[in-house]
């Protein structure tokens, strides 16, 4: 069985564990649209992984076969320790480089899209970062580093990131030196100007402080979550696509192949007129992305929520005895579902500014 | 005791690191010199067996092939290009070349791939030093192309020379040649030539 399905419980009970004490705090760090945007977002990327996911430790393991360096003992904790370190730091690689480069950003992106930084955000997962991925990871194939310990440090290294996506720990001190902290993570989801393209660190933060992307989060100044060109979306889907249509609509407007090729390759922030076009962040600026779903809306989306959480368990439980054919079916079906539940909440937002404009012209 | 290919690849691993420490070259020459330099080493300790990585010197040597040349090609051809001069572009475009030369010639076993991109990256490079009348760069590049027909057609002088030397010695001068080797050469390749 898929050993996320042994997680996603104890993921749902922190999320809850979290509800309970910052209401016990009186501080508010959720807003239902989103956290079930959030859910919606990494039941897709699962189901999706369930397709294509295969194709990380398929290559893995030819190259690995093929050409690896060495013969490793599974049973000395050292293959472990150094499996791990190198995990992360490639990690590290994968994770700048969704940042820096556009393309790349259009699959991480889906995870920044969240204006709240909370437990649930930690779920927001691509769904097309499994096409990619795989490629960082080829040195550890290389050396010859086996399959299974690719896949369990791979494993320890996506669920350490989970309790990062937090507001209600603080700084930890001297481990903030070491290991990557809520404090740390925070700042890597903010928007304002001194948290861009900072703290890439998935488990150590000194990968960031020996490349020079390390920042503290400031007290004076709290990191506003999200991204800078928000996608005004409850939809997964949509918030999965964006940005690939973003830059197929660039590519398509541009001059010429230079441009069109900087458009892919260069960092999202460049435009032919300038590097990096990056704005300064202006705070008092900045709307969080709402909308003025009903009660009826808001019951049928969490209704479908753990719905589709609980589907994704079932797919889980029977996946090894289902033919592929019926496997892709029931994947690709969950995926529209679940993007209809998105689909159904925006909606209602332009549905509601509609009306609104109705009522303007009507006065 | 050290054979004559080790000794070979040393001396070309010794050019390719020199010439890619080079801080008057742009990034994508000091590039491609450092991923020539790799297979080299690589064979240097395979050869000399003081630590031989059975696997990985032909597969960086196919790597190079598929994306070294072509790098190098590419910056003879247009230096002034995104790829000659930028670090991120030139690191885009080797890791994408490197990862098809992995997944085309090493894991699809198709080595016709790496050949015949290495071979079209030096004829290139030939056409286009011959075009700009710059004849010590035009020879380098004859060089290179004269060790890869020998070291493909198996030509050997026994005892003292095996098919791999010819490649890594001509390789290593032909480098050596076809790198901008004076300030001169490097304004030159960077200024557009006149109609």
């Amino acid at each position: 069985m898929n050993p996320i399905a042994f997680a996603v419980p104890v993921f749902f009970v922190l999320i809850l564990l979290e509800l309970w004490v910052a209401h016990s705090r009186g501080v508010s760090v959720y807003r239902l649209k989103d956290s079930l945007t959030s859910i919606n977002v990494g039941i897709m990327s699962e189901f999706s992984k369930a397709i294509g996911g295969l194709i990380s430790v398929i290559m893995y393991t030819l190259i690995s076969d093929r050409f690896g360096a060495y013969t490793w003992d599974v049973s000395n904790p050292m293959t472990w320790i150094f499996a791990f370190l190198l995990y992360d730091f490639c990690y590290y690689w994968v994770h700048r480089t969704g940042h820096e480069i556009n393309i790349l950003w259009a699959s991480h992106v889906v995870h920044h899209s969240s204006e709240e930084f909370n437990l649930s955000t930690a779920l927001r997962q691509s769904s097309t970062g499994f096409l990619f991925r795989w490629i960082f990871y080829i040195p550890l194939a290389l050396l010859g580093i086996p399959v299974k310990v690719f896949v369990v440090v791979g494993l320890i290294d996506f669920v350490y990131q989970y309790w990062v996506h937090t507001q209600l720990i603080g700084k930890l001190g001297w481990l903030e030196y070491v290991v990557v902290t809520p404090s740390n993570h925070r700042v890597h989801h903010g928007q304002n100007d001194y948290c861009i393209d900072k703290n890439y660190g998935g488990v150590f933060s000194f990968w960031d402080r020996m490349f020079g992307t390390y920042a503290e989060e400031r007290d004076d100044e709290k990191p506003v979550y999200g991204i800078r060109k928000p996608i005004q979306s409850w939809n997964p889907l949509w918030a999965n696509l964006h940005q690939f249509a973003h830059i197929g609509r660039q590519v398509k407007s541009a001059e010429n192949w230079r441009h069109r090729l900087m458009y892919i390759f260069a960092k999202p922030s460049w435009t032919p007129e300038k590097e990096d076009a990056t704005e300064v962040f202006e705070k008092n600026r900045f709307n969080r992305f709402d909308t003025h779903a009903t009660a009826g809306l808001i019951r049928f989306a969490f209704v479908g929520t753990i719905m589709g959480a609980a589907l994704l368990m079932v797919y889980f439980y029977l996946q090894s005895r289902m033919p592929q054919p019926l496997r892709i079916a029931y994947c690709v079906v969950m995926v529209f579902a679940i993007a209809a539940i998105g689909w159904r909440m925006t909606q209602a937002r332009q549905k509601s500014e509609l009306r609104s404009s109705e009522g303007h012209g009507h006065a | 005791m050290l054979n004559s290919l080790a000794l070979t690849d040393a001396l070309l691993c010794l050019v390719a690191v020199w010439l890619a420490s080079r801080s008057a070259l742009s990034v994508g020459y000091r590039m491609a010199f450092t991923l020539l330099a790799i297979p080299a080493l690589l064979g240097f300790l395979r050869f000399s067996g003081i630590y031989p990585l059975e696997t990985w010197h032909p597969l960086f040597t196919l790597i190079s092939a598929s994306a070294a040349l072509p790098m190098l090609a590419i910056c003879v051809l247009s230096p002034e290009s995104m790829v000659a001069t930028r670090r991120q572009f030139a690191i885009i475009f080797l890791g994408g070349a490197m990862l098809l030369g992995l997944l085309i010639g090493g894991l699809g076993k198709l080595r016709i791939y790496d050949q015949a991109l290495a071979l079209l990256s030096m004829l290139l490079i030939l056409i286009s030093t011959i075009k700009s009348g710059n004849h010590v760069r035009s020879m380098g590049a004859i060089l290179m192309l004269t060790g890869s027909v020998m070291f493909v057609l198996k030509v050997s002088v026994p005892p003292w020379l095996m098919p791999g030397d010819f490649l890594h010695l001509a390789m290593a001068f032909g480098l050596l040649l076809v790198a901008p080797n004076n300030l001169k050469t490097l304004k030159e390749s960077s200024t557009p030539e006149p109609a």
